[in-house]
């Protein structure tokens, strides 16, 4: 199928993962489960948008598109409106599902209705796609290189989910470009272009240090020169951090309402770290469950990250796991500052080092069996 | 920190054969049905655990090899059921040159109690939180100690173990340290005894030293006082010979001065005498002057006598006058009294009359209630009885009408019966009817018409009879009827008639409680209603407002008001009485004569004080008659005492002659003393003339000067005495002191004289440096010196023995140093084992709130944002915050699909958060399943995204998830790898790991 826009041999490939459309995580509160659902409609439409906007000759889906097996069809016609656009603009696009999410999930209905132009079966063992420039891009899909017809100009391979690390090592070697579909991540390396090109995730990001995108390729004279992690707009996150040792006179809830009240509405995502140490009367004067729903209401999704929030510590250290040295030596110290016994202080010590080389003496231990 | 490198499981449960390899990080997602899965577990924790978990069914040829890395050395541990069902275990290690099996059953299990250590529960615990929290809490403190090491915390504790050996060795180490010491002391001691021996015979030589050179200073000294002491005596004794003579002297001029002054003083009293005499003369006028004076002074008095009678006669007249007038006064005031008396008595009558009207209708009001109740009742009754005599009259009536209606009923039965006669004959004449009209067919037929006719006739009247006895019969039911009524009738009559008593009764009553409370016995139905009305109409009025007194409170108001008239009533009788009393007396004219009489005393009273003012402005004297009784008494001692003075002339003319002769007496005297004293003496006295105090002075000093010279003299003559007997006994004490001085000398072992002198002592034995001690003090020193000896060597001998080591082979300084080497070695170990056991406590203390850090960020992940607080105390019970119900709630109170949430959320969170940072080599991969019930794997998946964040996934960089085929993936996984059971099977080399390597 021609996808190419480009007569000099150049061809940039827009590759997305992970939309999930239609989840709705168990970790986020009912009243947030519509909100996350339109985000991930909002974040397909996005990345069709934007990969139109950087003339992108061909949109790939890789893995499958709708989260569950059997989707509703809202949000069918979610994925058939943003799937419409890059049709009305010739813009290719290519699903790479396994069979059982191609006889499950609706990218099966969406190939009939020609809104998706090709399906590539992960399971299969190649899928070749000849371009109408000469240039010949091969989708493996398979396990074995030697069964290669006959020797691609480009070789992209996409490893499908379920691959373990051994199968991919042959996919590297063999490939011009491999594709990882089966562990997405944000943490693209733009300096260098990788021979494991990780997709990233599209689906609108639930942690702090996600980030929601898909990767173009170019690939220019045969080869692949270039990649590029592309942030989603539509879903881009925002990030407040409120340390509740700086509270003043305010609590901590006045405090959260007014840091975040300027975002809501204007921020998808709004990622609340709490760090610091606050009362436990304090703490429930914010009332969270209140908070998402009054912001899920505001079409803001707003995902509170506790893990640097002290509730009713006094003692910063407490946050931590314990440890038993640390321990040893508190009170080591403790002893040695309460008595002015020269004796008495050498003994402190000698214990004290005594007891921190016998817990530490891991390697000496293993090395003595 | 454990990896889990590869899993290889064959012919265990429903497994056949399948192979996951994992990566060092990121999320694994591993595809498997329920059962797999647990058959998958079932085959790690063999792998790992081996005979402490071996796969349910064991069954033969069931195979299970897992690669785990550990502190960066792999592990490869087979486990093989063997046909006989006997493990097999293999174990290699990997090392420089390769993999290296470990040989010896011993050994692989001594390398995996180092792996994984013993405490299987502690391990399970981190690597399939769910579940295992309970039992892990339990055994907290075991299993921390098996997280920190086992191996290395029994290293520990057998290091802060103090043994008996170190405690004896210490012993003797004391032992030694206190023989060197106690040789020492004994050392010490000694010495110390021989220094105060010798400073105790020095201080005794020296003490006689000193004692003979006080006693021959003492006998020089006495001698010398001596000496003076006599030449002092004999000076003394001038002195008081000089003393004596110059007071003799003194005495003599003192005589003279006094016979110089008896001269003055005839001299005095001489011209005293003859100036009294002059003065007499003179008063003789001034006596009879005041006579005259007197006489007119006794005059006014007598005036005054007259004066004061007429005085008191007019006061007794006033008085009288008083008396009428207040008798006068009395009568006005009670005819006044009266009056108001009178007045008083109306009103209170008028109040009286009032308050009985008040008492009345109280009364009434008071019993209103029950008058309108007894007035219903009463009228009710009457009403009741005035039926019941209506019903009388009635059962008259119905009974006339039942007797005609059982008469009636008795005839209609008597017809009937006649009637029933008749139909038999109509029956019989009917049956001979027809026997004719047969006959008449058979035998004559002119019979037949007759046998007809009797025939239809009888019929006919049968018939008619038939009928009439229906009509007859019905009628007789009505009558039945009716009498059945009527009976029913005089039933209830009969009733009612029982009423007519309680109803009489009723009346009776009504009318016997009215008259009780006083109040109107109706003698009608309309009139009890009329009274019944107006009463309700009156208990309205009050409810409506009006204000009802206690008839109680009214009746004490009229009986006082009673009272009071009665008391008013005797106050006019006794006001009335008194009036008709003083009228009787005739009070006026008494009052008349009376006033005449006070009017004659009046004018005496005033020609009495007339004269004595004319007397007092001639006398010059105040106007009143203590001032003339006070000039009277005056005048009249004055008149005695010029009278005494002219009686005493005579006597003043003899005294005047005595003292002439005492003035020639006294001149005489002078002269002689004079010559006695002689002229020396005589000019010096003309010298210091007028100089009295000179003379005084000199007197004093010379008394002073006896004084002190016999005194003195005294004194020199005693201190004399006392030095020469001093001088004595200094000798004989000499004498001694050099005997004892020639004895120490001799126990310092100095040969000297028998009578040393000082110097020669001195010359022998050298002078102490400082100042000697108290010779007690030293003696006490040196008794306890001795004492503290002896028992030093008793201390000796008994450490010699107990040591078995002689005291001259120990060096103190050595043996200090052993001991502190000693001692510091197990306090070393003491503080060690401190350190420990509190910092192991420490560390289990701060589980609950990691813990519960942990959770808090956790929990709201596996509700759906719920629950967002969480309180954990140390036995790790929950309370959750319901922020809805704003109140902390047990998980027991959760529904059971959020309670077991959050008891893996729990599960989790400890496993994340209790084992300590010290803890190295502890199972970094965690194991997650998805659960029957949790069909669509949401909590599965929220589970996976709670371990993926935070403290979590700071502790377990491994995430493996077992999911079913169907379940959808989570977002945003970092790292995600599937796997299935099923696909893996196929290409996955059979050989053993452990053969690949080697």
């Amino acid at each position: 199928m021609p996808f190419n826009r480009s007569q000099k041999l150049h061809t940039r490939l827009a590759l997305a993962s992970g939309f999930h459309l239609g989840a709705s995580p168990s970790t986020l509160a009912p009243s947030q489960h519509d909100l996350f659902s339109d985000l991930c409609q909002r974040s397909l439409e996005g990345a069709v948008d934007q990969a139109l906007r950087m003339r992108a000759s061909a949109f790939v889906i890789c893995g499958g598109l709708f989260a569950d097996d059997n989707p509703s069809l809202d949000h069918v016609r979610g994925a058939m409106a943003a799937l419409a656009n890059a049709q009305r603009a010739d813009l290719p696009v290519l699903a790479a599902v396994s069979r059982r999410s191609l006889r499950t999930d609706g990218v099966q209905f969406l190939t009939e209705i020609g809104l998706i132009t090709h399906v590539l079966d992960q399971t299969s063992q190649e899928a070749s796609i000849n371009t109408n420039t000469g240039q010949n891009i091969l989708f493996r899909l398979g396990s074995s290189a030697t069964q290669l017809i006959e020797p691609p100009d480009v070789n992209v391979g996409i490893l499908p989910l379920g691959l373990d690390a051994t199968v991919s090592l042959d996919y590297v070697r063999q490939t011009d470009l491999l594709i990882d579909a089966r562990s997405p991540s944000p943490n693209f390396d733009l300096g260098t272009i990788p021979s494991n090109i990780q997709l990233g995730h599209a689906a609108p990001s639930l942690n702090v240090e996600a980030v929601s995108g898909f990767t173009v390729v170019e690939i220019e004279n045969h080869r692949a020169s270039k990649a590029t992690f592309v942030e989603i707009e539509a879903v881009r996150s925002i990030q407040i951090d409120i340390d509740c040792n700086d509270l003043g006179q305010e609590t901590l809830a006045t405090q959260i309402n007014r840091s975040i009240a300027p975002v809501l509405g204007k921020a998808s995502i709004l990622h609340l770290v709490l760090s610091g140490s606050v009362s436990r009367d304090n703490w429930h004067t914010v009332n969270p469950r209140k908070l998402v729903t009054a912001a899920a209401a505001e079409e803001t999704l707003v995902r509170l990250d506790l893990s640097g929030l002290l509730v009713n510590h006094p003692i910063a250290a407490k946050r931590h796991r314990s440890s038993f040295l640390v321990h040893t030596r508190r009170i080591a110290d403790v002893m040695a500052s309460s008595t002015e016994d020269i004796a008495e202080q050498r003994a402190i010590s000698s214990a004290r080092n005594h007891v921190s080389a016998t817990v530490r003496a891991h390697d000496s231990l293993e090395a003595s069996t | 920190m454990i990896l889990l490198e590869r899993l290889l499981v064959r012919q265990i449960g429903a497994i056949e054969d399948v192979d996951f390899r994992f990566e060092a990080m990121g999320t694994h997602i591993l595809r498997t049905s329920v059962e797999e899965a647990l058959d998958v577990r079932e085959a790690l924790r063999f792998a790992l655990f081996g005979d402490s978990a071996i796969p349910s069914d064991r069954r033969p040829g069931g195979y299970a090899a897992v690669s785990i890395v550990v502190g960066g050395v792999t592990y490869i541990i087979e486990r093989l059921i063997g046909q006989d069902r006997l493990i097999t275990t293999r174990l290699g290690r990997s090392g420089p040159k390769g993999l290296v099996q470990i040989q010896g059953a011993s050994q692989i299990d001594r390398e995996l109690d180092n792996i994984l250590g013993p405490n299987i529960t502690a391990l399970e615990g981190l690597i399939w939180p769910i579940g295992n929290l309970e039992k892990t809490a339990k055994r907290l403190p075991d299993v921390m100690q098996a997280w920190l090491g086992t191996r290395r915390m029994h290293l520990l504790e057998a290091h802060v173990e103090i043994s008996q050996d170190m405690k004896e060795t210490e012993s003797t180490a004391e032992l030694q340290l206190k023989l060197a010491e106690t040789l020492q002391d004994h050392q010490e001691k000694t010495q110390m005894v021989k220094d105060l021996d010798l400073a105790l015979k020095r201080d005794r030589v020296w003490r006689a030293i000193q004692q003979v050179d006080k006693a021959e200073q003492l006998i020089t000294t006495s001698r010398e006082t001596h000496g003076a002491m006599e030449i002092l005596a004999k000076q003394f004794s001038r002195q008081i010979a000089d003393a004596t003579r110059s007071l003799e002297v003194i005495q003599l001029f003192q005589d003279r001065d006094q016979a110089i002054l008896h001269v003055k003083s005839a001299q005095s009293q001489q011209s005293n005498h003859e100036q009294k005499l002059s003065e007499l003369h003179k008063l003789k006028p001034t006596v009879s002057e005041l006579e005259r004076k007197l006489d007119t002074l006794d005059r006014i008095l007598a005036a005054y006598k007259r004066s004061e009678k007429a005085a008191e006669s007019t006061r007794e007249t006033r008085e009288q006058i008083a008396s009428i007038s207040k008798e006068f006064n009395a009568l006005e005031t009670t005819r006044q009294d009266l009056e108001i008396a009178r007045r008083r008595l109306d009103r209170l009558s008028a109040d009286a009359t009032r308050a009985q009207t008040l008492t009345g209708r109280a009364h009434e009001e008071i019993h209103l209630p029950t008058a309108v109740r007894l007035w219903e009742m009463w009228a009710k009754a009457t009403a009741e009885i005035d039926t019941l005599n209506i019903l009388d009259k009635q059962a008259i009536a119905l009974n006339k009408e039942l007797h005609n209606v059982i008469l009636r009923i008795r005839d209609t039965e008597q017809t009937s019966r006649t009637r029933a006669q008749q139909r038999g004959l109509a029956a019989a004449g009917t049956i001979v009817g027809v026997a004719i009209a047969s006959l008449g067919l058979g035998a004559a037929a002119p019979l037949i018409p007759v046998g007809l006719l009797v025939g239809i006739l009888s019929t006919t009247t049968g018939l008619w009879m038939h009928l009439s006895q229906g009509s007859q019969n019905s009628f007789r039911n009505e009558l039945i009827g009716r009498s059945s009524k009527l009976q029913y009738a005089l039933r209830k009559i009969d009733r009612g008639k029982t009423s007519r008593s309680n109803a009489q009764n009723s009346q009776d009553q009504a009318a016997s409680d009215l008259r009780k409370i006083n109040m109107e016995t109706p003698t009608s139905i309309a009139r009890a209603t009329t009274l019944r009305d107006s009463a309700t109409a009156r208990l309205r009025q009050y409810s409506l407002g009006d204000e009802r007194r206690n008839s109680e409170e009214l009746k004490t108001a009229s009986d006082s008001a009673s009272n009071a008239v009665k008391a008013a009533q005797n106050e006019v009788l006794r006001l009335e009485a008194r009036e008709k009393a003083l009228t009787d007396k005739q009070i006026e004219s008494q009052r008349t004569i009376i006033t005449a009489e006070l009017k004659n005393q009046l004018q005496k009273s005033a020609e009495a004080q007339r004269e004595i003012d004319h007397l007092s402005s001639s006398l010059l004297i105040r106007r009143s008659r203590e001032a003339a009784q006070a000039a009277q008494t005056q005048t009249k001692q004055n008149i005695h005492k010029l009278r005494e003075t002219l009686n005493t002339q005579a006597e003043l003319e003899l005294e005047r002659q005595v003292s002439i002769r005492d003035q020639a007496h006294a001149n005489s005297e002078v002269v002689r003393l004079e010559k006695i004293i002689g002229p020396g003496h005589m000019q010096r006295e003309r010298n210091m003339a007028g100089e009295s105090t000179a003379r005084g002075q000199a007197t004093i000093m010379a008394k002073l000067a006896a004084s002190l010279a016999e005194i003195g003299y005294k004194k020199s003559l005693t201190t004399s005495h006392a030095a020469s007997i001093r001088e004595r006994s200094a000798r004989s004490a000499l004498q001694r002191h050099t005997t004892d001085l020639a004895t120490s000398l001799g126990s310092l072992g100095v040969e000297t004289p028998i009578d040393p002198t000082s110097a020669e002592a001195r010359a022998a034995v050298p002078a102490p440096t400082h100042k000697p001690e108290d010779l007690r003090t030293i003696r006490a020193s040196l008794r306890q010196a001795r004492e503290a000896k002896r028992k030093i060597e008793k201390q000796l001998q008994t450490l010699e023995l107990r040591t078995g080591i002689s005291s001259s082979d120990v060096n103190s300084q050595d043996a200090k140093r052993r001991l502190m080497e000693i001692v510091h070695a197990r306090r070393a170990k003491e503080i060690a084992g401190i350190l420990t056991s509190e910092a192991l406590t420490r560390t289990l203390d701060g589980i609950p709130a990691a813990v519960e850090h942990t959770y808090r960020a956790t929990l709201p992940l596996v509700t759906s944002g719920h629950y967002w607080d969480v309180r954990l105390n140390k036995n790790f019970t929950v309370e959750l915050w319901d922020s809805s119900r704003t109140i902390w709630i047990t998980l027991e109170e959760l529904d059971d699909d959020t309670q077991y949430r959050a008891e893996c959320a729990l599960a989790l969170s400890f496993a994340s958060a209790a084992p300590p940072l010290d803890a190295t080599d502890l199972p970094a991969f965690l194991w997650l399943e998805q659960n029957e019930d949790d069909h669509d794997g949401s909590f599965l998946t929220a589970l996976a995204s709670a371990a993926y964040q935070g403290e979590a996934a700071r502790r377990y960089p491994q995430l493996i998830v077992l999911a079913r085929e169907d379940m959808a993936l989570p977002p945003h996984f970092k790292y995600v790898s599937e796997a299935t059971t099923r696909t893996n099977s196929g290409g996955l080399p059979s050989s053993f790991p452990m053969r690949q390597a080697g």
